[in-house]
């Protein structure tokens, strides 16, 4: 099960190889590690009606 | 006409890849000392006698291309250059308009760089493939922070060329200071107070190590090794609860603890030109050591250098220090 995140503001990163260019409101696929970095830095939160998927 | 030595800047940009030499220089600065462009060629004599006393002939045994220098926190350099120290980068806006706030923290590789320089009026040179093997942060007084970088390169050549023609450096726009900078230490726990804290400084090495294949005298390859953050403050306290804290687990403990007791810091520096841009240095798992106080028959506060040896981390996803630069660059990533 995974919960989606979304961005809460435009971002770019590179996290352990992975680079991401994001903008508000989008979609965010990440691997643990780095969603626990953004999350931590208030850059993604879990999407208000999230949708849950195998 | 001589070199003149005062004539000195460092070029870098980030490049694609390990082995894609950047096409132009991104951030330009100046220089307080080191070596931009530098070749050090070893060379040895072929053994082999030959009916005569002397060696005949020789050959080159490698030639390593490190650009190392010293400079100023220039705003938007010295944010490229903690990228590439730690490896992981997330830029997004400022608090303030205009402004973008990077945290840097340990990835699992770092990035490559091509590393420009100038000495004298028409010498420059490039180096390609430049990990940063170490970057020392250094404050005392109310002196300019000082940065002391140290990379490993792969190819470097000379150019006829100005590789900075057209890039304007940064040397006009200011450097972070100490000036009314919060220096906070934590001798046992997580939660820095500030300190009166004289000098300080943050190591951050690589391990670097270049390596060349057979018949090739310049590396092909610059790889890292274990990252290692090493911070050193020198503290005059109004008495020893910090060494004791650091020593026993608690500013009243009476014995020493045997089991490692981690402090943490805090150090947030402002610029010099722009009060909305700032370059802050936090770590929280700091097995600190340090001399006791030496009595002095002369008199004079007592003072203890809190050092560490290496800051570690506390899980898979830490940093064994976080840099936060909040500065004009948009983005560090290509």
């Amino acid at each position: 099960m995974k919960t989606k995140f979304v961005a809460t503001e435009d971002f770019t990163a590179e996290l352990y190889g992975v680079k991401f260019d994001v903008k508000k409101g989008e979609g965010v696929e990440a691997d643990d590690l780095a969603k626990s970095q953004l999350v931590q830095l208030g850059l993604i939160e879990p999407a208000k009606n999230p949708k849950k998927e195998d | 006409m001589a070199i003149n030595t005062s004539i000195g800047m460092v070029g870098v940009a980030l490049q694609t890849d390990a082995t894609t030499k950047a096409d132009q220089v991104k951030y330009a600065h100046g220089l307080t000392g080191g070596t931009p462009l530098s070749f050090d060629r070893s060379t040895s004599a072929v053994s082999v006698a030959c009916g005569v006393r002397a060696s005949t002939d020789g050959y080159v045994e490698s030639i390593d291309v490190n650009p190392s220098f010293d400079t100023l926190g220039y705003a938007d350099a010295i944010g490229l250059y903690y990228y590439g120290a730690l490896g992981n980068v997330v830029s997004a806006a400022g608090t303030k308009s205009g402004t973008y706030k990077h945290t840097v923290t340990m990835g699992d590789e770092v990035p490559s760089f091509t590393v420009w320089g100038k000495v004298g009026q028409n010498n420059y040179g490039f180096t390609q493939g430049c990990k940063i093997d170490s970057i020392s942060c250094s404050f005392t007084g109310n002196e300019p922070l000082s940065f002391s970088v140290s990379t490993l390169g792969t190819l470097a050549q000379f150019l006829d060329a100005d590789p900075f023609e057209g890039t304007d450096p940064s040397c006009f726009d200011g450097y972070f200071v100490p000036t009314d900078c919060t220096l906070m230490i934590d001798t046992a726990g997580d939660t820095p107070a500030e300190a009166v804290i004289t000098e300080g400084s943050i190591e951050i090495s690589n391990d670097c190590e270049a390596f060349r294949s057979c018949g090739q005298v310049m590396p092909s390859r610059v790889s890292e090794g274990k990252c290692t953050v090493s911070p050193s403050f020198t503290v005059v306290p109004d008495d020893i609860k910090p060494y004791r804290k650091m020593i026993t687990g608690s500013e009243t403990g009476t014995k020493p603890s045997g089991d490692i007791v981690y402090g943490s810091f805090s150090c947030e520096f402002r610029h010099s030109k722009n009060a909305d841009w700032s370059l802050k240095f936090t770590a929280d798992r700091v097995p600190f050591t340090a001399d006791f106080v030496d009595v002095d028959p002369d008199g004079g506060s007592g003072e203890f250098t809190f050092t560490a040896d290496s800051a570690y981390i506390e899980s898979r996803g830490s940093s064994p220090v976080t840099v936060e630069i909040v500065n004009g660059v948009e983005k560090y990533t290509n």
